[in-house]
This record gives structure tokens, sequence and C-alpha cells, in this order.
């Protein structure tokens, strides 16, 4: 009786996972529009292509394309592709900047693809009010220390704007050659 | 004595699947466009609900003994069984991206609970 109970346990709260390969319809590559603009830099942007998620792809940059870029609904020009041997499908429209407050669009087509765009407006920049660093120390697992830093920035945020805010914190590492 | 049998069938849920991967932007410093660190890509879904899960069905059957009693009173012995024919209906499930050396390959982790539950229950009436 005991053993029959156990059994009927054993099925009772039997649970398991399985793994099912899917079989998914292959699905053709889009075009891809990337850009980070900003006013102290020429508009650039990089144009890709999407892959299917069971494909391995070796090059994804699109270099046959052709991107307009307009300020404030006027063309300003059409972008030219830069080598660059890290990234395939740069483009880069010389001397073109924008200013806070322009509309910027950008309009992108290539051979075999359905045109892309994407528009934004440039925000006004933040004036950061004041930078200031702390030094600690902070105790991981066996007692090790870890020398860190903590980073304040304080700057005023425009309430009645949406905003996106992007911190870049580098580091920079410096090599000294020791002299006898 | 009293048999009784239902069918349950739905027809299976839509989930996304994100079967379209893309480069993202290369990180932006003061020194210019770096390639991120990892080298990492971007998913995203061709379209909403573009996978259809099994259907979901499953037979559940019972069966209700009466016993009258002296005093005009009843109790009713109740045995039944939910998913008679133990169809594997997933609980979850997670799609799990793996890269073998054939290539790549997405995975459905399917979560099976309770492939049956049996019950027993007694109701007096008084």
């Amino acid at each position: 009786m005991k053993k029959i109970l156990f059994a009927l346990c054993l099925l009772l709260f039997a649970s398991c996972t399985r793994d099912v390969v899917l079989v998914l319809p292959p699905v053709s590559p889009r075009l891809v529009l990337n850009a980070s603009v900003s006013p102290d830099t020429d508009v650039t942007a990089f144009l890709s292509k999407s892959w299917f998620v069971l494909d391995t792809v070796t090059d994804d940059g699109v270099e046959d394309g052709s991107i307009q870029v307009f300020i404030n609904d006027r063309l300003q020009g059409c972008m030219q592709p830069v080598s660059d041997s890290r990234f395939t499908g740069r483009y880069v429209l010389p001397g073109c900047r924008v200013r806070a407050g322009d509309r910027l669009r950008l309009e992108a087509e290539a051979g075999g693809f359905d045109p892309v765009g994407g528009e934004t407006v440039i925000p006004d920049p933040v004036e950061v009010l004041s930078v200031d660093t702390v030094r600690f120390t902070r105790f991981g697992y066996g007692g090790y220390e870890y020398p860190s830093i903590r980073l304040y920035v304080r700057f005023r945020d425009k309430p009645d704007k949406r905003n996106y805010y992007r911190l870049i914190i580098e580091k920079q590492t410096e090599f000294r050659r020791e002299t006898v | 004595m009293e048999l009784t049998a239902a069918w349950m069938y739905k027809s299976g849920n839509h989930l996304t699947i994100q079967d379209v991967q893309y480069r993202p932007l290369p990180e932006l410093t003061e020194r210019g466009y770096q390639r991120s660190f990892g080298g990492g890509y971007g998913e995203n879904a061709s379209s909403r609900n573009n996978y259809q899960l099994p259907a979901y069905h499953r037979l559940d059957l019972g069966a209700n003994f009466y016993r009258y009693k002296k005093n005009g009173r009843m109790g009713i012995w109740n045995l039944s069984l939910c998913n008679a024919y133990f169809k594997a209906n997933p609980f979850s499930v997670r799609p799990i991206y793996y890269q073998t050396e054939k290539g790549r390959e997405v995975v459905l982790e399917q979560t099976l609970l309770f492939l049956f539950v049996p019950s027993v229950s007694y109701t007096y009436k008084f």
C-alpha cells in the first residue's frame, strides 16, 4: 500500500520541462537606420540591415544606400558613405550641423529594401551645475577590497519638457614608464 | 451512480518570438564612435504574436456514487480525474536561443505541471 501511495504521489506531483525546437519561418531583412546627433559634430548615421535570428551574418552594413538629411523640413543634402574599418555603412554629411531646436529628419533607402526614416527635435543643451567625485572602498566576498569611485552630477531638469539624458563616463588609464 | 465527462479544447495562445536581430548604434564617446563592448546586437520581433502555441485540450472524468441513508439523508462519494489521457499541456513557456555547431537554434522550454489530478470528495446532505 505504501508503495502504491508513493508511486501515486510521484505521478501527482510530477513536473518537468521539455525543449521543443521551433521551426520559424524566415524573415526577410529590413533596413536599419541608426544615428546619434549632437550640435558639435557633423550629422552621422549608420545604415545596416537586420537579419533572421537563425542566420549567421558576417557583414550587415549597407554601403550602397542613400540618406537624405532634412533640417526644419529643408533638404540639406545626401549623406556620403565613409570608409571605416570598424563600421561598414557609416554615412556623414560634411559640414552639416544642427542647433538646439532644429527638427532633424533622416530618410534612408537602398535597393531591395523599403525606405525608412526618423525624426527628432534637437534639445537644448543641459547646463551642468556641478560635478563631484567620492572615492570609497567596496568590500566583496572574502574580504576583497575594491577601490571605487562615485560620481555626482547636478543639473536642472525642465519639468515641462520630456527629456532623455545620456551620461558618458570614460575611464582613462595612464601608463608611466619607471626610470631609474 | 452518475458518470460525467467534460472535454475542453482551446486553440493555442499566441506569443511574440524575437526573430530579428540588428546592429545597434555604436557607442558615442568624446573621441568619436567606438564599437560597443562585446559587439552585441539588438533583438526585435518581425510582428506581434508571430508564433502560436499548440492547442490546449484535456478530458475530465467523474463518477458520483449516491448512498441513501435510513433517515432520509444522503451521502455522495465523488471520484474524478482531471486530464484523463495525460495530455502534456505546458504551464509556461520560455524561448531560449542557442548557438550550436550547426548554427543558431530557438528552443521553446515548456514547463509541465500535474499531468493529471485525481480527486475524491464526500458530500453529506441533511
